[in-house]
């Protein structure tokens, strides 16, 4: 029946690798040549496929998988209630009608008879899915038709309640939990053993809170399906809401006043309201103000972390995929890491972080970082690089006026400061011909005037690609040849129009705060040029770091890239990383970049470069940065090696005659590393507050930053500084993420 | 004609849903994902039903149309390996086919074998397929390596394999 020895065996390890999405390519290869020769395998195979969708099945049946009936009359209800159930699935239609906050508190069967009319999404005619939403039929399982008419559809009983209304497979069976004793394949819509109790009789499906506010795009998600969040829509019991970028949010309220406010990129799931509120907070950043809680049923919020309890509060968690941080604002909460079960007391004025490596303890919130001496401290270095535009420092690497024009952009100079527009009317008519300029032409572009400038940015891209070596890396460029016509592109459905929100209006308002507008077109880049990697076009990657940054600018400003260039830039990173069997040599560098010499040593400023690198070209390919095991890596060495008074590494390697130089190039790279991987610690560091503090300490009496050392300039020191203070690099905007040129 | 037609699309592609979902889960890892997928493979099926002939076997042709809704789905996830998966995917199809035995009767074998796990194991299974967590956040969980939880994952995989098949042979 089952063949068991050592090749069997090793078909399953591969086939669950497979199944698990953890296979190697080799380990592929394997199998697929294995399925493709032996019958036995393929047979083996398909076994273990059943049985994984199987096995989720019996826990979390999918929409149509109700109880089995007893009668051919319940069988044929069953098959219609299931019909109901499959094409409720197919659209979110309902979903969103259901959400209205004028059906919020209705009876369910009243809803149903409500819903009808709803158009369903396929393009069958009237006989279609419509009329069959009309009559979800009951099982016959209950007792009389008021049981059978309120029968919730899938849309009525959200994910959460359906699951919990099965018996649980792994508790000894009850003679409610039975499965049914219908022959097995009697019924096409029979195959659930376990039924769900009959509904209660006088049962409503009443929302557990409403969606205040919405800005930005703002999703509301039951089950795994979506709806587009309005104000005033009422939400279900383990429904969810996704606010979409970084500029998004939400504000949700419950019936007993508490209110949540959702910052960009957060995904809130699972509220629920039996004994007290539960929240679920995957990432991003939640604010609540939170009303006296019933003695003994406090609101919990649930993070990848930790639990927060709360009886009544207001608090702020922020969720990185390495740590969660709460927040008090008054109150007092109960944070339990979930890792060890740790808790802490966190009262009014404190915070505490939950993470891998990082103390368990409430600290003074007042202590992490002296906001108004950041706020000085960018005033004054701003001014010092104004005193020298027109003076800036140039070398045959290029030249710095770029740089200190992203600072001018972060540090909310307004564009009609004479400086600004000095530096920028300068930029957009010179040559493009240094890959460090380019690139940060490009993200100075995206951040400003994305739409009305995507002609020049599609011209750093071209820039950007005939300058990729065949090595993936890039050097410190050579002009190529750029059409002036700009492809006119493929218009974005649904997009916009960009330039009518109010703040881009007004002139004043410093650009980082200002929405970015809509891309409007997209635009397909092609690599017209191979430049080979040999002397003097080594290619390195301090330069190609900036190329990254360039090309995520590119790319969210609705550039096509070729798969090709970003897939080679990837790799150019990881095959010079040093490799994990650098670990048994004392001090070895494992999961380090530096400037050239792949796989030998790493130094801090070219890792984080690499890490922040790395996550960029995952994001452009659809890849999940916080699986990637180089990036975790890189992670690793910076927390190993971390320090915010050196650039780390440097020294040892001979490589620089001080210390400290390179040391504002190195934090402005860990800035950046830390906003793109989305993490506020490095192993046990925090390397925002400490950061700010060592900047706050070490500023110049004229403005300036400088490491007095090596090739670094203060003007280059001061923009890396302010850059750093600012924490001026964007977080991965996901809505901004789609496509690739196929080409 | 048009509720016949439906009611006959529906009882067909019910009987098979599972098995979709089970192929649909194997090329892409993850639950939400593969339910999905599921939604969009039905809708297609449905649009599609009037090209169907129904003298022929109803799954065959599912499959056909899951493989074409996967091949885009990989084409625009930008996945490296995708043309072995593609080829192990093939191979499964071709199995998947032909195995006619009710969903059901399996469905409630694997349940009782479940139910026979130790409870290390049966926790295990809770945590994956009840609770969703992949391979990486059950290690985390556990405080074990991924490549530990995988080992242990083959393990209850052969163990159930073993029981249900016992079961479905006695059954029948």
């Amino acid at each position: 029946m089952f063949p068991e020895n050592a090749r069997t065996e090793r078909l399953l390890d591969l086939a669950s690798r497979f199944l698990e999405g953890i296979a190697n390519r080799e380990e592929l290869e394997g199998l697929a040549r294995r399925v493709r020769e032996d019958e036995a395998d393929r047979r083996l195979l398909g076994r273990l496929i059943r049985q994984h969708g199987t096995l989720r099945r019996i826990h979390r049946p999918l929409p149509a998988e109700v109880a089995p009936p007893r009668s051919r009359r319940g069988r044929l209800r069953a098959l219609a209630y299931a019909a109901a159930a499959v094409l409720v699935g197919l659209t979110v239609v309902l979903a969103v009608r259901f959400l209205r906050p004028d059906r919020q508190a209705a009876p369910v069967a009243e809803r149903s008879r409500d819903a009808v009319p709803e158009p369903a999404p396929v393009r069958r005619g009237p006989e279609g899915p419509a009329r069959i939403e009309e009559r979800p039929a009951p099982v016959e399982r209950g007792k009389g038709k008021e049981d059978e008419a309120r029968r919730p559809t899938r849309e009525e009983t959200p994910r959460q309640e359906r699951v919990e209304k099965l018996p649980d497979p792994l508790r000894p069976r009850t003679e409610e939990a039975k499965p049914d004793a219908a022959k097995p394949g009697e019924s096409p819509t029979s195959p659930e053993p376990p039924a769900p109790s009959p509904a209660p009789k006088e049962r409503t499906v009443a929302a557990v809170a409403q969606v205040e506010l919405v800005n930005g795009e703002v999703t509301v998600m039951i089950g795994s399906q979506r709806a587009v969040a309005k104000a005033g829509l009422g939400l279900p019991t383990a429904a969810g809401v996704e606010t979409v970028g970084p500029s998004s949010f939400a504000a949700v309220r419950f019936p007993d006043a508490t209110r949540l406010e959702l910052g960009g990129d957060t995904i809130v799931s699972e509220l629920a309201d039996a004994n007290g509120k539960r929240l679920r907070v995957s990432r991003g950043q939640v604010s609540a103000d939170v009303a006296r809680q019933p003695e003994g049923q406090p609101l919990v919020f649930v993070s990848p972390h930790a639990e927060a309890k709360v009886l009544g509060t207001a608090l702020t968690l922020v969720v990185d995929p390495g740590s969660s941080r709460l927040e008090v604002v008054e109150g007092r909460v109960r944070l339990v890491r979930t890792a060890d079960r740790r808790t802490v007391d966190v009262t009014g004025g404190h915070y505490a972080v939950a993470g891998a490596g990082i103390e368990l303890r409430a600290l003074p919130i007042q202590s992490k970082v002296d906001q108004k001496g950041i706020d000085a401290a960018i005033r004054k270095g701003t001014e010092f690089l104004k005193k020298r535009v027109g003076a800036l420092p140039r070398s045959n690497s290029g030249r710095s006026d770029e740089l200190v024009l992203w600072t001018f952009v972060h540090a909310g100079l307004p564009e009609h400061d004479p400086d600004f527009r000095r530096l920028l009317d300068g930029m957009v008519r010179a040559k493009l011909e240094f890959t460090y300029n380019v690139a940060l032409q490009a993200m100075i572009l995206e951040e400003t005037d994305r739409v009305r400038q995507q002609g020049r940015i599609w011209q750093c891209a071209q820039f950007l690609m005939d300058n990729q070596l065949t090595i993936g890396l890039w050097s410190y460029g050579e002009p190529t040849e750029i059409p002036d016509a700009v492809p006119t592109g493929v218009p974005v459905k649904g997009a916009a129009t960009p330039g009518t929100a109010k703040s881009r209006k007004d002139p004043y308002l410093p650009l980082e705060r200002r929405p970015k507008p809509p891309v409007v077109r997209r635009i397909p880049v092609e690599k017209r040029r191979e430049r080979e990697s040999a002397t003097p076009f080594w290619g390195d990657f301090s330069n190609s770091q900036y190329a990254a940054l360039g090309l995520r600018a590119c790319h969210d400003a609705g550039i096509l890239l070729p798969k090709a260039v970003v897939e080679r830039a990837g790799k150019a990173w990881r095959d010079a990383q040093v490799p994990q069997e650098a670990r048994k040599n004392p001090g070895g560098d494992a999961g380090g970049w530096n400037y050239y010499t792949a796989g030998t040593y790493g130094y801090g400023s070219m890792t984080a470069g690499g890490v922040g690198s790395l996550v960029i070209y995952d994001r452009i390919l659809g890849l999940d940065w916080t699986k990637d095991a180089d990036v975790r890596e890189g992670l690793g060495w910076l927390a190993e090696h971390f320090t915010l008074t050196e650039n780390p590494g440097a020294l040892k390697r001979g490589e620089t005659p001080d210390r400290r130089t390179n040391l504002h190039y190195y934090l402005y790279a860990l800035e950046r590393a830390g906003m793109l991987y989305g993490t506020e610690t490095l192993g046990r560091h925090e390397w925002y507050p400490e950061g700010v503090k060592v900047l706050l300490a070490s500023q110049r009496a004229d403005g300036s930053w400088s490491d007095q050392a090596g090739q670094s300039q203060p003007e280059w020191d001061t923009c890396f500084a302010i850059l750093f203070l600012k924490r001026a690099t964007r977080a991965i905007d996901v809505a901004s993420v789609d496509r690739l040129n196929p080409k | 004609m048009g509720d016949d037609l439906h009611s006959r699309f529906l009882q067909r592609h019910l009987a098979h849903q599972g098995t979709l979902f089970s192929y649909l889960l194997a090329a892409v890892h993850d639950f939400s994902r593969a339910e999905d997928l599921l939604q969009e493979v039905t809708l297609a099926l449905w649009e599609g039903y009037g090209e169907y002939r129904e003298s022929e076997p109803y799954l065959p042709w599912a499959l056909g149309v899951a493989r074409r809704k996967l091949a885009r789905h990989f084409r625009d996830s930008g996945k490296r390996e995708v043309l072995l998966s593609e080829q192990i995917l093939e191979a499964a199809a071709e199995t998947l086919e032909k195995d006619q035995k009710p969903l059901a009767s399996e469905q409630r074998a694997l349940l009782d074998c479940v139910k026979k796990l130790p409870d290390r194991q049966r926790e295990l299974v809770r945590l994956r397929y009840a609770e969703g967590f992949s391979l990486h956040e059950v290690a985390a969980r556990l405080h074990q390596t991924a490549a530990s939880v995988n080992m242990a994952l083959v393990r209850v995989r052969r163990t159930l394999l073993h029981c249900t098949g016992r079961a479905l042979a006695e059954e029948s």
